[in-house]
């Protein structure tokens, strides 16, 4: 199911971020969440706010990570993003 | 407020704005030109960091060392309290730490953890769990108290798979910049993508390696340093007659035989960096020379490293048989000389002497003394024939002849013999048959051969049928009998210059009389076929072109090689 409201949104994106933190570290990972507009990191790492649009921001996300490793993003922020948008095609 | 003043104050915060305008355009320019001095920076960094690696590494695709150039070279990037590194192997993870200060094991175990964390998160294939460790820089200091404030991890990825990790850490709190770190996940990026690029070209090297191996007729197979089997080419598997597809060394060695202890001779040649030569080792019913060698690692020049040891199996097999073939003919043509020429010393020492003889008796022993010449100058001429054939001499006189007629003399000088052993002599010829041009005295000698080749195999009471037939522009001839047959392993052999002397046949001869066959036939432009069955009999067929012109009447052999008759 595509996630509906912000806070869906937010628990969303706090898993990419903390699997991101578990592969590349806490440093990088937040110092590149926190150069994405319409999102609050809060010290923990979690996601506190979303302001944008989540769509972009997802879109966002893939980028900064790219630039780190095409590989890690492939295998661990694609697969989330697909499966919700091949739930919402479906739905 | 009166205007000299009022046009100072003008003056005055116009100029002011002026310096304003241009101290700040000047910042911002001073601060352009720092943000490319720090982008030329960052980019000599990266070229020097990817000449260091392609320089240290070669064409290794050593993934460890490619790490240390790269863990090597972050002092000109960051300031760190440690860099680590974690190499995935197959039996092991070998941990690396360079520590710029006291560390205590506290810090060290978190990183250790934060590592074995990220490449399970990386869901790698296969974790060994044994770790190497190995530490270097500032020793270790139990009194401090500090974990690591900030870390990052660089996964190494080539094609597509993990093959380590990159972790910097530090003490305090915020001491990269994204900028920074993002470069060095880049130089990282573009080193794990020259290794893939390196892995690709060995992996299509190694293939066409490995293909090389595959497709030569002599067995291969080679063992490296631990005694694992790395390469076995099918010939090998084939030699050894090991049906897996992935054979072990115990495979391979099992199907050795034990006397010679290949095991041992391996570790040897390993350990002493010595070829080793083993001639005539017999498996199952072939022979082989088995030679092992050292497989040296080059990449050391002035001390090449032994990597494992290669063992090549070739096959001698038939160049035994040859050689015992040639033996054999030697001995038979040393027979098949001394035989006449015994009986002709013999009769001649008769006649020299005074033993009163009868004029019966010498007439007796100089009708042996003509015939046994005869049969030495039949010998020799045979001999000297095949010598010519070999050696591409040989030639053809042609003249116009009556093939019927020469068919028909030739059957009536075996006649008695055929009689005398209850064997029927059958002839089938086609009355029509045109006179045309071939060498009379070889055709002849070939019609010699075939029927007493036919004689010599048929039991009494046997058949031999002689056929000849126009077919098209050429005459079909057939000479064939109901003999033992010629077993089919042995039929490609069978034109070869000694072949019937491995024919397990009590009548031997010098064995030339089919290769003569051939060579005179093909001299003539005709073809030689066989066909055999064991126990049913022989049918040896040839044709020869029905050639009227006397144009071509001398032509050179362009005798073939043995193997090429024809056989059914």
């Amino acid at each position: 199911m595509q996630p509906q409201s912000n806070q869906e949104y937010q628990k969303l994106l706090t898993e990419i971020l903390q699997k991101q933190a578990v592969i590349f570290g806490p440093t990088i990972t937040f110092a590149k969440a926190r150069k994405i507009p319409g999102i609050t990191i809060a010290d923990d790492g979690s996601v506190s706010a979303v302001t944008g649009n989540p769509q972009q921001i997802t879109k966002d996300l893939q980028e900064q990570f790219g630039e780190l490793s095409g590989f890690v993003v492939k295998k661990t922020i694609d697969p989330i993003l697909g499966s919700i948008e091949s739930r919402s095609t479906s739905s | 407020m009166s205007l000299p003043i009022l046009i100072a104050l003008i003056c005055t915060i116009v100029f002011g704005l002026i310096a304003i305008f241009l101290s700040m355009r000047e910042e911002k320019a001073k601060k352009l030109l720092l943000e490319r001095e720090d982008q030329q920076k960052q980019r000599l960094y990266e070229i020097t960091i990817l000449k260091e690696i392609q320089e240290r590494i070669g064409y290794s695709l050593d993934i460890e060392k490619a790490i240390d150039v790269i863990t090597g070279s972050l002092d000109n990037l960051f300031t760190f309290s440690s860099v680590s590194s974690m190499i995935i192997h197959d039996d092991k993870l070998i941990f690396k730490s360079h520590f710029k200060e006291g560390v205590n094991q506290k810090f060290i175990s978190e990183i250790k953890t934060s590592m074995l964390a990220s490449l399970t998160a990386l869901e790698v294939s296969h974790l060994p769990e044994a770790i190497e460790e190995n530490f270097s820089g500032s020793a270790l200091d139990e009194f401090s108290q500090s974990v690591p404030a900030a870390y990052f991890h660089i996964p190494f990825v080539i094609n597509e798979k993990v093959v380590g990790l990159i972790n910097v850490a530090s003490k305090e709190k915020n001491p990269y910049t994204e900028q920074r770190m993002t470069l060095l996940y880049k130089i990282a990026d573009l080193a794990s993508r020259a290794l893939s690029r390196l892995e690709d070209v060995l992996t299509v090297e190694e293939g066409k390696l490995l293909a090389m191996v595959g497709s030569l007729a002599d067995g291969v197979f080679m063992v490296d340093v631990h005694s694992q089997l790395t390469i076995v080419n099918n010939a090998a598997k084939g030699f050894l007659h090991i049906e897996r597809e992935h054979p072990t060394i115990i495979d391979v060695l099992s199907s050795l035989p034990n006397t010679y202890d290949f095991g041992g001779k391996i570790q040897n040649c390993i350990k002493e960096n010595k070829a080793i030569n083993e001639k005539e080792v017999k498996i199952g019913d072939k022979t082989f020379t088995v030679t092992i060698s050292p497989v040296l690692d080059l990449r050391q020049r002035s001390e090449p490293r032994v990597i494992g040891a290669s063992v090549l199996l070739h096959d001698i097999t038939i160049e035994q048989s040859v050689a015992q073939m040639k033996e054999d003919f030697t001995n038979i043509m040393v027979h098949e000389l001394r035989s006449p020429l015994t009986s002709i010393k013999a009769s001649t020492e008769l006649l020299r002497s005074q033993t009163p003889l009868t004029p019966e008796e010498k007439q007796k022993l100089i009708q042996l003394i003509f015939s046994q010449s005869n049969n030495l100058l039949d010998e020799v001429s045979l001999i000297l024939d095949a010598a010519k054939l070999e050696s591409g001499l040989f030639t053809v006189r042609k003249t116009h002849g009556d093939l019927k007629k020469l068919i028909q003399d030739r059957v009536t000088v075996f006649f008695p013999q055929a009689e005398e052993r209850f064997i029927k002599l059958v002839t089938d010829i086609d009355p029509a048959l045109p006179n045309f041009s071939f060498d009379l005295n070889h055709i002849s000698q070939v019609f010699n051969n075939l029927i007493s080749n036919s004689l010599k195999f048929t039991p009494s009471g046997g058949e031999i049928h002689i056929t000849a037939k126009k077919v098209d522009d050429k005459v079909a001839i057939s000479v064939s009998d109901n003999g033992s047959g010629i077993p089919k392993d042995k039929q490609h052999l069978l034109f070869s210059k000694f072949s019937q002397i491995a024919t397990p046949n009590a009548h031997v001869g010098t064995g030339l009389g089919l290769y003569i066959v051939k060579g005179v036939i093909e001299a003539h432009k005709g073809e030689v076929k066989l066909e055999s069955e064991e126990g049913k009999g022989t049918t040896i067929s040839f044709t020869l072109p029905i050639e009227t012109s006397l144009l071509a009447a001398e032509s050179a052999s362009p005798f073939l090689p043995a193997s090429h008759p024809l056989i059914n």
